[in-house]
């Protein structure tokens, strides 16, 4: 990994902050929901990330699995937003060509076409596309589902267009 | 609750009107105009970015939450009203970090041409907050029609209607939602499960380890005799909604229980119409034999 990237990684300020604070007592890990698939717990992770492991941090599959419930980070007696930090990792890996996570780049993929399109989401025609792109077979097992939806008028395949709507145009 | 005009009204996709939490918004829109608070929708509103945008582009994602907050300060809102947690943590966050981040502010003025002191008195509420601490159980109380006889209702708050940044209730163990609806005469089941994540959008990526927290969850109320569940999350509902379908199709009877929006059954209790809240008529009938009219005094 080059020194450029590694630099970025440890200047991003959530991640910074865990390294720098975190005393390794494991609340995150204990707390998690998900950590019993993971491959490294968040604990781990931040012991890794103090040891220079960064390709095995964004090769690996903890980072995609956080579901940012926020557990940890209420819990946690450093106060390190974990949450955070973990998006964080998953816009360094995303930036950097880390693409392990298959689904979840489709499906954020999925999500910026909509944003950057339409400003707004539609979370039925989202879950159709991002079906459609990884698991065509699924999508087809979740026809009954949609019919009961569209029998109590949820199923609205309309999004409706932001006016006045530059901001994804803007250079950050 | 004098200055009315000056609360603002974020749906959000999810309970927007082409959104899966559609009924959600609209119950939450139909319960505050009956109880005589005027909610006005951010015009032009859009998607808060959730935690996905984040991802992509972090400066990006606070100027797409931000465009909201830039909408309501121009129209001299200072207390917007959120159904969704993930939106009310956008917005929240949002707010936060131009307080904090210098760089990110002078991003705001150079695109919005609006700056911190401009937002510092913008104020966002999750809905419950919202009907909790600022139109008063006794302003509910005072509009009770039918009360609930006996009905057990899960109280299911998943995770971040309380995390990280919200001050209103204790983040693991709250009450708001009890206490809101101990006017509506409902027995509400607790669980030790009440703030446990429904795993988000990781339905979608990581199906199989999600349903079994789900399947944990339902369990924790069902076990304990509820008959119906609600929550106060869009995506804890549609969660629900697809866990139980599929844990139907596996044993049968047991999950067929309503997953509803806590504002259907507070909307129930002050005499609002189902097909107005968008009670589906099943659900309905599986609640409503637990409604007694309470005369008025």
């Amino acid at each position: 990994m080059s020194e450029v990237i590694t630099l970025r990684l440890l200047e991003d300020s959530s991640i910074h902050t865990a390294i720098k604070k975190c005393i390794q007592c494991g609340t995150c890990s204990a707390s998690c929901p998900l950590s019993h698939y993971m491959d490294y717990t968040p604990r781990k992770i931040v012991n890794m990330l103090r040891n220079g492991m960064y390709n095995e941090v964004l090769k690996s599959k903890t980072i995609w699995l956080c579901s940012t419930c926020y557990l940890c980070a209420v819990r946690c007696p450093a106060k390190i937003n974990l949450g955070e930090f973990m998006i964080s990792l998953r816009r360094h890996a995303l930036s950097n060509g880390y693409n392990n996570a298959q689904e979840y780049l489709k499906l954020i993929k999925t999500y910026a076409e909509f944003i950057e399109k339409y400003g707004r989401i539609s979370e039925a025609m989202l879950m159709i596309n991002y079906s459609l792109k990884t698991n065509p077979v699924k999508a087809i097992k979740m026809i009954p589902f949609a019919l009961n939806l569209m029998k109590n008028g949820l199923l609205s395949l309309r999004v409706e267009k932001v006016n006045d709507f530059q901001v994804v145009k803007t250079k950050t | 609750m004098g200055m009315n005009n000056s609360i603002g009204y974020y749906p959000g996709c999810s309970c927007s009107k082409n959104g899966l939490a559609k009924y959600y918004g609209e119950s939450t829109v139909k319960i505050l105009e009956h109880l005589g608070l005027k909610v006005s929708e951010i015009e032009d509103w859009n998607c808060c970015g959730s935690s996905l945008y984040r991802v992509i582009d972090e400066k990006k994602a606070y100027l797409l939450a931000g465009r909201n907050l830039v909408l309501a300060k121009k129209k001299s809102v200072e207390k917007i009203v959120v159904p969704c947690p993930a939106c009310c943590i956008s917005l929240t966050k949002t707010l936060q970090k131009i307080r904090e981040d210098k760089e990110l502010e002078k991003k705001f003025v150079e695109v919005y041409n609006t700056g911190k002191e401009d937002l510092s008195r913008i104020v966002v509420k999750h809905v419950v907050d919202f009907i909790l601490n600022d139109v008063g159980l006794d302003k509910i109380e005072e509009n009770v029609k039918n009360k609930f006889e006996d009905l057990k209702v899960g109280v299911y708050y998943g995770c971040q209607i309380t995390r990280p940044y919200a001050s209103f209730d204790d983040p693991e163990f709250p009450s708001s939602l009890e206490r809101i609806l101990s006017t509506t005469g409902v027995a509400t089941i607790e669980s030790a499960m009440k703030t446990k994540c429904c795993g988000g959008l990781l339905m979608l990526t990581n199906e199989e380890e999600v349903l079994k927290i789900i399947e944990k969850i339902m369990n924790s109320y069902i076990d304990r005799g509820a008959q119906c569940i609600v929550t106060a999350c869009p995506l804890c509902h549609l969660n629900l909604e697809l866990a139980k379908n599929i844990l139907m199709k596996k044993y049968d009877v047991r999950y067929d229980i309503p997953i509803l929006y806590f504002t259907q059954i507070l909307g129930l209790s002050l005499g609002l119409e189902s097909r107005d809240l968008g009670v589906s008529r099943e659900d309905f009938e599986k609640i409503s034999r637990k409604i007694v009219l309470t005369a008025r005094r």
